[in-house]
């Protein structure tokens, strides 16, 4: 009681001093705040919505900024008059700030005020509050931030806050992006089939990963088995056992619809029989007939007839269930309209990425076989017209590409160390030619087959020169260390220097494990009945940076990755030209999706230093935090002197909250202190075009 | 028989150094005499007798016929394949039936042949027999196989190239494009040897679990010995006689002796066929004493260097290509395991890990440069053979009609 009397007492002096602060302060945000105080102060996941609505359309310019710090738990409220305010530590004290003009308000100790802690779900809502606000930011960074998570992320309520920004967006590159973004939304989620279907035939004329993980999304199918195919859902296909699909596969299905009885394997069969094993018999067969599948049949049958095991499920059963089931495929999307304009748009972006990639590898191969044809020529040369087999043709190759990368060290300049390399490869090889000739050769035109032998002679010691002197980058060669600094060295390069780097980041919408796509059988399924998405990257998957998409888009990758591979002998990474490309690793050929580098290598040495994304320990979020001296609930001081660490980690899971200021969306200034950053007045309205 | 030993006195003089060799083992090996060798040395001397076979086999193709092979280190591996498929079936099996015997009820004929699968193809994802391994069960099939399949694979792949009288290089490159073909098609896993893993466990005997391997490489050693001295007799007889002088016409100039009514088609698919199976034979002598077989034991660098051990030994000599593979790969042996001292120069330090193939490869320069006659050329400085009497100038009406030396085309 007296709590309430206080407020109202409190809420008094507020309307007495009324006239006196600037009016539109309370008609906007503080108004607000007060007039919900109970639900700002605990939010609930069911009855935040009206507080949010109140806020968002009072259209006072200090909302977002409350926002967001109140989704960090930035904000404190006082317990003596329940004002709320911004707070950052100042000694045992809290430096408290207002909310609206961000001025300082006084301090207050920190049992006076009451830290708010809204619970994930409301975060969640107040996040997606937020997005309407950053979509009309004035920081373009901002802007395109936003824009990424809903795509990434993409849901119904986003169309009616990104249209509301199209209209007072200036910059022409990201009111592309909206645009295209409203058209992706409105194709899965748009209000009536008539403008999903115009939204989805506007996407057909597209061509990028994001575009189709959006139509494959709509085009999701489920597995279904049934007596009959059901009336009125959206079937995509229907499949034949035998044919679209394996009889284990169907049958498989119907076990796990219940609708029929599993298969017993051996090994079960067996299991009961020595369940029932009795005096050296089953089911009145004696053991030593058990020896052959007929024997344990008939004993299987005898126990199942006495009722002591369900009885076997014969060939006939099977068929029988296979063919009184119907399997298809039903889309997740129920108007077909819909489903089919999907398909058709899909089909026609699949043509287009079709001819690119056709050009794309038509240019490879060009590139490719010019490459080839210069080394075969210099070989037709020699062996057509000077009747000599040079077995060291290749490590003359392997000359002018070591000149290439020792000159590209030393001139770090791309143009200008390709002018340097080509005349000094020339050079080079002319040299090595030359000596060749004069040392060996000549003494053995007459002796064509032993040129052979004498030219394998030098192609192999000159590779092991090679290897020795120009391989190792210094003592001690840790093998292990060099093949892994050479793998992230060209998978970092190739991460750099992908062309389609763009399409690569992001925007995939959530599927399954691509690495397993068939471990799950109700895996979502393609128009064509694949699992979808199937190409790597290409139809929508998350990139992962050490898979490859199938298309390879740059000649160069793939001419050094000719000449590294695995030594099958010795388990160490060598360059050579001793094996063929498709020697690489177990088989024949590079699969998609299989990875480059060593087949067990992977998640152990991914380490932030090297460009990886790697999951940091998060912050222990738990109520009693009895670990972290500051926040003790008994000795909130830290005790001085050595303290031993304590706790998961050595105690380091359990971070003081200080290290970590507050993260504003885009204001994090770069260069400015933490410190400084945390003194800051947090809700500082960043000036217009500030960084645009 | 007296009559061969003295027309082929070099035979003979093998065949008396490898039995003296044979028995120097024996008594040095841990097994059967003092232990002065280690047991794996002597796979190694077990070893090296096979390559010395395959090595003989390669230079009646090469060194005689005029055939350059990049194969014949393909045919040995099958070989070695052939005979692994049943060692590994034969012993995967002893080991599935003795854990089933535990069971209460005993195991059927076909649970057996699935845990054996399971077994071999586990590690390749799979539980099936491919119908590659249909006689893998059985020991004489199996053995059979050894001669059959890399017998067939040269009769097919001879009749088509020799009818299509490709000769010379391109006979070398067709040839080893099959044997990259080959290899490269062994290297999927769902050509049914295991993939790149190859077979592995070959050393282990089936049913011979309690004989130690000491005794067993003893045993593989004496095989090897005696292999290699039948196939250096088959081959000595082989080379020698009409069939010899029919066989190096077709080295020194192939169209004159199909002029002269021989077809040579049919020679050349002999001593293809022939050779080829002899090497199958040595790979399935051979890789049980390695212990595992995988495809990159086929791949045409084998082949290659199997070229180059004739030519360091000399060719058209058998005890030369015979020697040039011992030493070349137990010299190779040494440097490489670490047997060979580091040379210190004060300035650098010579790691013979590294610098062996540096060597290696100058020395095949070397030896083609200054001494075509390879290692085997030794032995005519103090042999007093002279295989054609010596004289000034030409010996016919024509330049080509006999040559001063053999093996060489006149220009």
């Amino acid at each position: 009681m007296p709590r309430a009397l206080l407020s109202s007492l409190a809420l008094l002096l507020c309307l007495i001093l009324a006239p006196l602060t600037a009016a539109a302060q309370e008609t906007g945000l503080k108004a607000i705040l007060q007039q919900y105080q109970a639900e700002v102060a605990k939010p609930g996941r069911q009855t935040v919505d009206a507080l949010i609505e109140a806020l968002v359309s009072s259209g006072d310019p200090a909302v977002p900024a409350f926002l967001q710090n109140w989704g960090d738990r930035e904000v404190y409220q006082r317990k003596t008059d329940g004002q709320f305010f911004f707070a950052s530590k100042n000694g045992g004290d809290y430096a408290l700030s207002d909310i609206v003009t961000g001025q300082l308000a006084g301090t207050a100790p920190s049992a006076e005020i009451e830290q708010i802690r809204p619970n994930g779900g409301v975060r969640r809502v107040i996040s997606t509050a937020l997005v309407q606000f950053q979509l009309s930011d004035p920081n373009i960074a901002n802007r395109i931030a936003a824009l990424d998570a809903i795509a990434r992320s993409p849901s119904a309520d986003q169309i009616e806050p990104l249209r509301a920004s199209i209209e007072t967006e200036e910059d022409p590159g990201v009111l592309a992006r909206k645009k295209r973004l409203d058209g992706m939304l409105t194709a899965s989620f748009g209000a009536t089939p008539e403008t999903r279907i115009a939204a989805i035939g506007a996407l057909s004329s597209e061509l990028s990963v994001d575009v189709r993980a959006v139509l494959n999304q709509i085009l999701t199918t489920r597995a279904g088995v049934a007596e009959s195919l059901p009336e009125g859902a959206n079937i995509a296909r229907v499949l034949k056992p035998g044919k679209e699909l394996t009889e284990a596969e169907a049958y498989a299905r119907l076990v796990s619809a219940d609708l029929a009885q599993p298969v017993q394997s051996r090994e079960q069969i067996k299991a009961a029989l020595t369940a029932n094993l009795e005096g050296g018999a089953v089911g009145g067969v004696p053991l030593g007939q058990l020896v052959s599948e007929a024997g344990r049949a008939r004993a299987y049958a005898a126990l199942a007839a006495e009722g002591l095991v369900p009885a076997r499920v014969t060939e006939e059963d099977r068929k029988a269930a296979l063919s009184s089931h119907v399997f298809y495929e039903e889309y997740l999307e129920p108007d077909a309209a819909i489903t089919d304009a999907a398909k058709a748009a899909l089909g026609s972006v699949r043509t287009r990425v079709g001819l690119w990639q056709a050009v794309d590898f038509g240019l490879d191969s060009l590139s490719l076989a010019s490459i080839y044809f210069l080394a075969a020529i210099g070989l037709a040369i020699t062996f057509g017209v000077m009747g000599v087999i040079n077995m060291a043709h290749g490590e003359f190759i392997m000359m002018g590409a070591y000149t290439g990368y020792v000159v590209q060290q030393i001139i770090p300049d791309y143009t200008l160390s390709l002018i340097v390399a080509l005349p000094l490869a020339f050079a080079i090889t002319f040299a090595a030619g030359v000596a060749m000739e004069r040392l060996v050769i000549r003494w053995l035109y007459h002796r064509p087959l032993e040129t052979l032998l004498a030219t394998f002679g030098i192609s192999i010691a000159l590779q092991q020169l090679a290897k020795k002197r120009l391989r190792h980058p210094g003592p001690p060669a840790d093998l292990a260390a060099l093949a892994r600094r050479g793998m992230d060295h060209q998978r970092r390069r190739r991460h750099r220097q992908h062309p389609h780097r763009d399409l690569r980041a992001g925007a995939g919408l959530p599927v399954l494990d691509p690495l397993h796509p068939q471990q799950d059988p109700h895996r979502p399924r393609g128009p064509c009945g694949h699992p979808e998405p199937r190409h790597g990257r290409l139809d929508g998957h998350q990139p992962r940076q050490d898979q490859h998409a199938d298309l390879r888009p740059r000649i160069r990758h793939r001419r050094d990755r000719r000449h590294r591979h695995r030594s099958l002998r010795a388990g160490h990474l060598r360059d050579g030209r001793q094996l063929h490309r498709a020697e690489l690793h177990d088989r024949g050929r590079r699969r998609c999706r299989q990875r480059l580098g060593h087949p067990r290598r992977g998640r152990a040495d991914r380490h932030p230093a090297k460009g990886h994304r790697v999951d940091e320990p998060q912050q222990y979020a738990g109520s009693a935090n009895l670990h972290d001296p500051l926040h003790h609930p008994v000795h909130p001081v830290p005790p001085q002197g050595h303290r031993r660490p304590q706790g998961p980690r050595c105690g380091r899971l359990t971070m003081p909250r200080t290290q970590h200021p507050p993260v504003l969306l885009g204001r994090n200034i770069p260069g400015e202190s933490r410190a400084a950053a945390r003194g800051r007045a947090p809700a500082a309205p960043q000036p217009q075009g500030a960084s645009a | 028989m007296t009559s061969f030993f003295a027309r082929n006195k070099s035979a003979a003089w093998f065949l008396l150094a490898l039995a003296l060799f044979v028995l120097l083992v024996t008594v040095l090996a841990p097994a059967t005499g003092t232990g002065f060798l280690s047991t794996s040395f002597v796979k190694t001397l077990g070893k090296t007798l096979c390559l010395m076979l395959v090595a003989v086999a390669m230079d009646v193709v090469w060194g005689y016929t005029g055939i350059l092979s990049l194969g014949h280190m393909a045919f040995f591996g099958l070989g070695g394949y052939m005979i692994g498929m049943w060692l590994m079936y034969a012993r995967t099996e002893l080991i599935i039936a003795e854990s089933l015997r535990a069971a209460p009820i005993p195991p059927t004929p076909e649970e057996i042949h699935d845990a054996i699968g399971q077994q071999i193809f586990g590690v390749v994802g799979s539980a099936d027999f491919p119908w590659l391994w249909g006689f893998a069960h059985s020991f004489p099939l199996q053995l059979a196989m050894v001669v059959l399949v890399p017998g067939i694979l040269a009769l097919v792949f001879g009749w088509l190239a020799f009818r299509s009288r490709v000769t010379g290089v391109y006979l070398s490159i067709l040839t080893q494009a099959m044997t990259l073909a080959l290899s490269l098609y062994l290297f999927q896993n769902e050509a049914g040897l295991r993939g790149n893993n190859g077979l592995s466990g070959l050393q282990n005997l089936p049913g011979l679990d309690a004989v130690p391997q000491s005794t067993i490489s003893i045993w593989f050693f004496w095989g090897s010995a005696l292999a290699l001295g039948l196939g250096y007799l088959l081959f000595a007889w082989v080379v020698s006689g009409k069939m010899g002088s029919v066989i190096r016409g077709i080295r020194d100039n192939e169209n004159r002796v199909r002029f002269l009514g021989y077809h040579v088609e049919s020679y050349k698919l002999f001593i293809f066929t022939l050779t080829g199976i002899i090497s199958g034979l040595a790979g399935a002598l051979y890789y049980p004493q390695a212990g595992i077989i995988n495809p990159a034991e086929i791949a045409p660098i084998a082949s290659i260097y199997l070229a180059v051990w004739v030519a360091i030994g000399g060719r058209g000599r058998l005890y030369g290509a015979a020697l040039g593979a011992a030493v070349v790969s137990l010299l190779s042996s040494w440097f490489t395991g670490g047997g060979a001292p580091n040379i210190n120069l004060g300035f650098y330090t010579i790691n013979w890990t590294d610098w062996w193939l540096v060597l290696l490869g100058l020395s095949f320069v070397a030896v083609t440069l200054l001494a075509p006659k390879g290692i085997g050329g030794i032995f005519d400085l103090f042999s007093r053979r002279h295989a054609v009497p010596e004289r000034v100038g030409d010996f016919g009406p024509d330049q080509g009609a006999r040559r001063t030396v053999e093996g060489e085309e006149e220009k």
